[in-house]
Parts: structure tokens; sequence; C-alpha cells
């Protein structure tokens, strides 16, 4: 994005319900890749039956935010274009701050930010923007504090991988015998792992480590912080 | 001659072949035994080369010789109080870094050491190439490439046995890993206050000891408490650990790992070449299906229920066998033997104690067959890694699964099964709960009382028998483990080995091993208690008795004859009334000896004790006769319907010819009282209480004695406290 956008993002609140938000966003969002929009794409994309759909677009009408066309077509009207731009720019923000800055994975961080863009004020919104644009050019800039932050960031528990994700073992948390039986299998600081699978039912995991599988219950694999390699 | 006799022990890491080797080095000639004071495995084996013996100690499977875990510390106490000649460390060489862990630690041991480098064949396959030269040049030790399943370099690996112990070795030597200057002069402090005391330098390399001291090992620190001045050496070691720590900014474990691996490392680099693999790993191909999310468990069911029925169906046929071949066996001595009551001991006694005993042999013998093979495949590790889920939710292990669902056969295999398990904690938890998975020989009280007073809903009925059973046994899971156990929980770093296709050698061995197990660590104390019970189940005998259905008997038999010579004269010989007058003259004799035999069973010890206790069982609603069934029903459960029919004087089975009752017909007649919530009540009891003999004995030679008697008492109160409950709570709702 460039720097001139930033005055043109005023991220403004709305009196109107996160769910009608939500139609209003989709809208926009629909109408910048389609030339028209229509009800059968809406309820595809939001994962809406088409009646309740109809039944929201007509409230949306009534408020004088859409207009229906002739063929079923959608278009926003000035009111609606400006809520929609407005709730498609918070979604746009939070979800880059969530997967670049927070090191979030893309789906659950466009999960969060579709909860989240409905509650923060246009304040918060504007600020949490400032601070990603400066965070992204000093990281271009290879600050060093830049640098810190996303090793931080990046870092997380073993537990939250995904199948297949590699990474390098930062610390071993905890004391006592399970941090020396790991530390003896090889568990330490710098060492590469890999995480092959989890069992049918979510825990235990299987991982990869000097030349050897292994596995550890979900519950330990949380005392284990690492930091993904990104492939 | 004393000085051939070369002591070796076996050291390594689970699943790096160490088996395998030990089993090429000693074929058949195996003893296995306990550890003295814990119930961790012990094999010792001989064999005979170049004119030495060498005695072969297997040493527990361990990543390491920290005092971690009881294995640990029994390998590590046998390294160094019985000083052994040599250690051979056997290592993986496909796996080699994590493998010279243990190694390190051997080297600060101060052991004289060889190194199979083991399934070399397989690292090949893997892309990896050792220099063992070099190898052995930088650890100080002699290194040998083998390939235990096919015997390859045990020969090589003998003669460098031979050659360290005769100290004729070129490269056998003492080394000291270096831990850097810091650390090596705290090491030094220590060892200098351990020098004052001389008693202990005699035992232990001092070196060692002060590692181990400024690691702050436990059982080490244990140890030195028998020694003067320990306080002043424990001071040094902990003060020591505190400047290490400090210097290093980390603790203590954490920096020593770090600098074995440090170490290991530059091994490495100087001796190992990585090529690119020459063929993929199945493993992988094997995992993608074995424990993949839908057909993971389809699989293991498959694989357990093929187990079972193996083991449980299979069996029965050698079974049967061991049954007909003791009744042939009594009846051939109950034709040659003159009466006395030493045949009554012999036959009744003796022989079938023998029978219950040997009788459990093919079920044993297949499930260990099974296991053996789940084992050394590797997929054990894997359907642990598949339950482990439910079964940590027990406070179990995923390994526990294997043995509960074998308990469901017959406990006393399936608590051996508990074998399997590394973690004493977790074998012990194992085997308490074990008896809760109704066994195939509570099934035929089951059938009875289910059928007698639920006919529809007997099947119902059985089903909620075993699903209490499995409740119980989840809650007493969660009790032992809050009680006894808490705190310990115990990390489920569990190795996922390769698969590899096991020799019928190894699985042989395997069998074998535990069958004469059984036999010689079981079966005597089973066929011990077997003629206890019998002898308080035939003794005292009265001869009042005796006479009073003598009398009868040949009551009878002059009533018989009057009649017989009556018809005879009648209706002649070949008649009709005849046949008629035979068959109730049987009946009669029959009702007779039922009658008999009840009262003689009251007469007996076990009999008064059943009546004895039953003021105890009133309060369940259950009458007498069950109180002596239930007594009975220690020797083995399914003797509780042998032991009613007699004291109802009924058949056992629907009898043919209808003159005697069945048992079924007669538990209903309502003289007796039964209700079908006593019956419940009862089958609730039959589940929960005693284990039987054969199951006490294995568990006082797996677990302990005292687990053994826990295991009687507590069972027994829970049987009747539930009971009871049920049995008022039953009432008070008008059934």
């Amino acid at each position: 994005m460039e720097s001139s956008e930033i005055i043109n993002h005023t991220f403004e609140d709305t009196t109107l319900s996160p769910n009608m938000q939500d139609y209003v966003e989709m809208i926009e969002v629909l109408s910048r890749t389609k030339k028209v929009v229509r009800v059968k794409d809406i309820a595809k994309n939001l994962n809406i039956k088409m009646p309740s759909v109809t039944s929201a677009l007509q409230k949306l009408e009534e408020m004088g935010l859409i207009i229906y066309e002739r063929y079923g077509y959608i278009e926003l009207t000035e009111k609606g274009k400006k809520i929609g731009v407005n709730v498609y720019d918070r979604h746009t923000c939070l979800s880059e701050l969530f997967t670049t800055v927070f090191k979030m994975e893309k789906k659950r961080a466009e999960e969060v930010a579709c909860r989240v863009e409905h509650q923060l004020t246009s304040e918060a919104c504007r600020q949490l923007y400032k601070f990603l644009e400066f965070y992204k050019s000093e990281k271009e800039k290879n600050e060093i504090w830049a640098e810190r932050l996303n090793n931080i960031l990046e870092e997380r528990p073993l537990s939250e991988l995904r199948q297949g994700d590699s990474a390098k073992i930062v610390h071993i948390e905890g004391s006592g015998p399970f941090k020396k039986r790991l530390g003896e299998m090889g568990f330490r600081k710098g060492e590469l792992l890999k995480v092959l699978k989890y069992a049918p039912l979510k825990d235990p995991l299987e991982l990869r480590i000097k030349e050897y599988n292994l596995s550890l219950r979900v519950e330990e694999a949380k005392e284990i912080i690492v930091k993904p390699l990104s492939i | 001659m004393k000085s051939q006799i070369i002591v070796v022990g076996l050291a390594g890491n689970p699943n790096s072949g160490k088996t395998s080797i030990f089993n090429a080095l000693t074929g058949a000639r195996q003893k296995v035994a306990n550890w003295s004071g814990v119930t961790v495995e012990k094999r010792e084996g001989r064999l005979k080369y170049k004119g030495y013996t060498f005695k072969i100690v297997d040493l527990p499977g361990t990543y390491s010789l920290s005092s971690y875990s009881i294995e640990e510390i029994v390998a590590r106490d046998f390294i160094i109080s019985e000083n052994p000649d040599v250690i051979i460390n056997v290592v993986d060489a496909g796996n080699l870094d994590r493998n010279l862990y243990l190694t390190t630690q051997l080297i600060d041991m101060r052991t004289r050491v060889v190194m199979a480098l083991n399934m070399y064949d397989e690292a090949e396959v893997k892309g990896i190439r050792i220099n063992t030269d070099t190898l052995g040049a930088l650890l100080g030790m002699d290194v040998v490439g083998t390939i235990a399943v096919k015997s390859e370099g045990i020969d090589k690996l003998l003669d460098a046995v031979i050659d360290v112990s005769s100290k004729q070795s070129q490269v056998s030597r003492h080394i000291h890993i270096n831990y850097g200057n810091d650390i090596e002069s705290e090491i030094q402090k220590v060892q200098k206050t351990i020098r004052s005391v001389e008693l202990i330098q005699e035992k232990y390399s001092t070196r060692w000891l002060a590692l181990r001291l400024i690691e702050g090992d436990r059982d080490a620190e244990l140890k030195l408490k028998r020694y003067r001045n320990f306080e002043d050496i424990l001071k040094q070691a902990a003060l020591s650990r505190l400047i290490i720590e400090k210097r290093y900014n980390d603790d203590i474990e954490t920096i020593f790992t770090d600098m074995r691996y440090g170490f290991i490392a530059g091994a490495i680099k100087e001796t190992v070449k990585k090529t690119a693999p020459k063929r993929r790993d199945f493993t992988e191909k094997i995992d993608k299906i074995v424990t993949n999310q839908f057909f993971a468990f389809p699989i293991l069911i498959f694989f357990l229920w093929m187990l079972f029925e193996l083991t449980f169906a299979l069996g029965q046929y050698p079974m049967d066998l061991i049954d007909k071949g003791v009744i042939l066996l009594s009846d051939a001595l109950e034709a040659t033997l003159p009466d006395s009551v030493l045949k009554d001991l012999i036959i009744n006694g003796i022989i079938n104690g023998l029978g219950g005993v040997i009788v459990f042999l093919p079920n044993i013998l297949i499930l260990f067959m099974g296991i053996s093979f789940m084992e050394d495949t590797g997929y054990m590790a894997r359907a642990a890694f598949i339950m482990d889920k439910i079964m940590h939710k027990m406070g179990l292990h995923g390994k526990s699964f294997i043995s509960l669902v074998m308990g469901f056969g017959c406990n006393v295999p399936a608590i051996m099964a508990t074998r399997s398990l590394e973690n004493t904690r977790d074998r012990i938890l194992t085997i308490l709960v074990n008896p809760f998975m109704s066994c195939s020989a509570r099934l035929p009280v089951y059938i009875l009382f289910a059928g007698t007073f639920f006919s529809s809903f007997a099947g119902v009925v059985i089903t909620s028998l075993y699903a209490v059973g499995i409740i119980l046994a989840f809650i007493s899971a969660k009790l032992f483990n809050a009680v006894f156990f808490k705190g310990q929980s115990m990390p489920f770093v569990m190795e996922l080995p390769p698969y590899r296709l096991p020799t019928l050698k190894t699985t042989l061995l395997h069998m074998w091993d535990r069958g004469s197990l059984y036999l010689k660590k079981v079966a005597g104390i089973i066929l011990v208690f077997s003629i206890i019970i019998w002898v308080l189940s035939s003794y005292p005998r009265s001869s009042e008795i005796e006479k009073k259905y003598t009398d009868q008997s040949n009551e009878i038999t002059k009533t018989f004859i009057i009649n017989k010579n009556k018809i005879i004269k009648a209706h002649g010989p070949e008649s009709k009334e005849l046949t008629m007058l035979n068959e109730e003259n049987e009946a009669l004799f029959e009702k007779v000896n039922i009658e008999k035999r009840s009262e003689e069973m009251k007469y007996t010890l076990i009999g008064r004790f059943g009546s004895a206790v039953y003021p105890l069982i009133k309060p369940l609603g259950f009458n007498w006769q069950m109180g002596i069934s239930l007594t009975t029903g220690f020797v083995a459960k399914e003797i509780v319907v042998s032991t009613m029919s007699v004291l109802y004087h009924s058949a056992e089975e629907e009898s043919d010819n209808g003159k005697q009752k069945s048992l079924r017909e007669v538990l209903r007649n309502e003289e007796y009282g039964i209700t079908p919530l006593i019956a419940y009540t009862f089958l609730l009891f039959v589940l929960m209480y005693v284990p039987c003999i054969g199951t006490v004995a294995v568990i006082g030679r797996e677990a302990g004695w005292r687990w053994a008697v826990f295991s009687i008492a507590y069972q027994m109160i829970l049987a009747w406290v539930v009971c009871f409950i049920f049995y008022n709570a039953g009432l008070l709702l008008g059934f």
C-alpha cells in the first residue's frame, strides 16, 4: 500500500449490526473483482442460505445502503459503499497485522480478523494501521528491533505446529526429569525437528529429530518452544 | 578356570538391536529373572568362544545412565557394583547421534567399552557411512560393525572383547570428555573432596561421581550418604553447580547435555559421511496407512481381534488336549493306586492343580508370540500412539491398551503382557485395573444368571457388566493415580522405531522366554495355592455323613433289588417296567450322591467359611449357597457355577433325561428367594470381587506381593460397597 493511501483509510465507525456489516463488506469485495454482484455469489461466499440473504438485502435496501437492480444485480449506494470500504479496510489491516507481524497462519488470521473487525473503534484501527506500516518499513530497513520482535513473535510452542511443519528449537520450558529426558534424547537449542503427524485423535504427535521418530503428547509439546522454518 | 570367565554387560538404547545382539551371542542359553528388589527384567546368558566362557548380562535398554528411571539405576548399579570386565555398547548406526549420548556416559564412568555398531547395513541404505577406525580412535574404544539379525560381526565383537579384557587392545584407552575449563576446574574441586574418603574411591570413579553430584543426581547423593564426610562433598558439589549455572546462565542439565552433544557432534563430523539415501524409507509409507485418520482404528481393532482370536480360540485346542490328558492321567492313577489320602492328594490336589497351571500355557505362548511380533515389527509403538489419548485420560499409557484388551480373555497372560510397558508406575496401574476386565471365566456365571433371570434381556445384562467393569477400571485408575502416584506423571516420550521384519528366531525366543518365565515363576505359586484350596475344600471329612449316605444307598439298593425281583417275576426280564425301574433307581442314586456332596461341602473348611461369611453378604441379599460358591470361586471364577449346582442339588447343564432338575430351574424356585435384583447384584459381585488364584499369583510376581494383597482387599471392599448400595437402592425403588 502506498503511503498516500493512509489518509484514505478512515476506518470509520458504523452503527450497523456486525451481521449487516458482513453483507455490505462482501458486496464491496465482490464488486471489486466482478462486473456484477449477484445474490447467489453473496450466499456462496458468506456460506449463508439464499432466502436469508434475500431478506437481509431487503433490509439493507430499506436502509438505503444498496440498490436492487434488474436481473437481481446488487449495487451499493454511496452511503453503503462508504461502510463497505471501511469494514473491508479494517479486515485487510487486521489480517495483515496478524499474518506479517504476529506470524499467525493465514487462515486463522482471517478468522480472527473477521471477528475483531466489527468491535474495534476507528481510533484503535488507525493506530494499529500506523503501527503495521511503521513496522513493515522498519523491517525492510533491517532494523534490529524489528528483527528481534519478529523473532519473538515467530516463536511458538511445538504444539501449535501443523503436520509437515519444520522448526528449530529455541528453548525448552519447565525443569526436572522431563526436561532432562528431552535433553538426553537430543532436544536442545538449535536442533531441527519436523512434525510428521498428529495421531487420529489429535494427540499425541509424531516428530522427527536427529534421524529418528518420536511421539510426544500435545501437553508436553507445549513446553518446547520452536521457531518455524519458512519453506 | 576362573580367569577365563569374562563378564560382559550389554548396554544400549531401546531399539538399538541390543536384544538381537544378545540372542545372536547366547542363542537359547539364557536365563530370565528380575533384578533384585525391582520388577525390571534381567537376562543372562553364557557362551564359550576360543576357550573363554562369556557371561553376558543384558542391561535394560536406556537412553542414558542418569537416575531418571529405575531401569537406568539398575543398569548403572550393575556397571558400578558388579564390575563387568567389558561393556558392549550396542549402537544403532543409523541413528548414531542420539545413541552416542549413552556412550559419553559410559566414557564418564571409565568402563572398558567395545562398541557394536549395529545395523550398519540399514545405515548404508540411509546413505550414512561411518569410519569405524576413526570413531574408535576418537572414543578410545574398539568399534565393530555388526548386523545382529544375520549374526554378522559377532565373532569380531567377541575377539574385541577378549582383547580388551586381556588388555591387548590397541585402541582401548581411557579418554575424558572435555567439559571446558570452567566445568573441569569445578569437577576437580569436587573430586578432591571425594578423594578424602578412601572407601568411596575404591568403589567409584571419582570423576564420574563428581559429575553426577554436580548434575544433582538424587540416586548418587543417596548412595553417598553411607560414607563419612558426605555432607562436605555434597556442599562442594552444590557450590560447583551454582558456579557453573551462573557462568553459563542455564540450568545444569541443559549445560551438561549440551556439552555431551557438542562432543558427539565433533566426533560425528570427523567420522560420518552422508550421501543421498539409496531408497526411500518405507516406514513412512506404512505409517501413512497404519496411523491414518480413518484407517488407524479399524486396523488396530482388526489386529487386536486377530490376536484375541488366536490366543483364546486357537489356544482352546491345546487347552482341551491338556484337559483330556489330565483326565486320562487321573483316571489311570485312580485305577492303579490303592485308596488313601495320598492318592486323593495326588489326583485331586496335585494333578488337578498342575492341569490348572499348564492350561494357561497355550494362551501365554500364543499371546506372546503375537505381542513379540507386534513389538519387533514396530507396530506396538504405533498402537500406543493411536490409543494414548484415551488411555492417558485414565492415567495410563497407550501401551496399556493391549494388556487391558487381553484381560477380556484371561487376566493371567494379560498381566504378563504389561512387561512391554517400560515404566513401573504405568505397569503397576495397568496390572491393578486389569481384573476389572471381565475375563472369559466370568462369562459362564454371567450367562447362567442373566439367562435365568433376565431371559430376553440377557444380552443387555451381560453387556452392562462388561461396561461396568470398564467404568470401574477407569475410576480405579484415576483413584490409584491420585493416591499412590501423585505427581509422578511420566512424559510420553516414546520412540517410533522404523518398521522391521523380525526373524522367526527372535519371535520364538521371546515366546519361549515368557512361557518358561510363567512355568518357573508363576506356575509354582498357582500350584501351591491350588493344593491349599483343594485341602480346604475337601477337609475335614465326616464319617457320620459318609455313614449316613452309605446307609441310604444300601437302603435304596435293597428296595431296588426287591422291586426288581418283583417286576421280573410279573413282567419278565426284558420288560418296559424294568427299564423304568432302572432309570428311577439311577436318578435316586444321583440325588443321594448330590445331597451327600452338598453336605460334605458344607462340612469342609471352605464350606464352613462360606457359611460363616453369610452374615457379611446377607445385606447384599445373597443366600448361604451364594456365599460358598463365591468362596470357591477364588480358585477360578467359573467354579462358582459348579459349586452352585452341587449346593442346589441340581445338574449343571439342562439334562436330557429330565429327571434331574437343571440349575436354572432350581434357581428360579421361589423358596431360595433369588429375585432379579439379587441376581444382578450377585453378578456385580462376581465381576468385582477377588481376582482368581492365577491372577493373584501373577500380580504378586509382576508387581510384588504387597500389591497383590492390596488388589484383593481393594476389590473385596469395592465389590461389597457397590453391591450394598446397588441392592438397597434397588429395594427402595421397589425392584
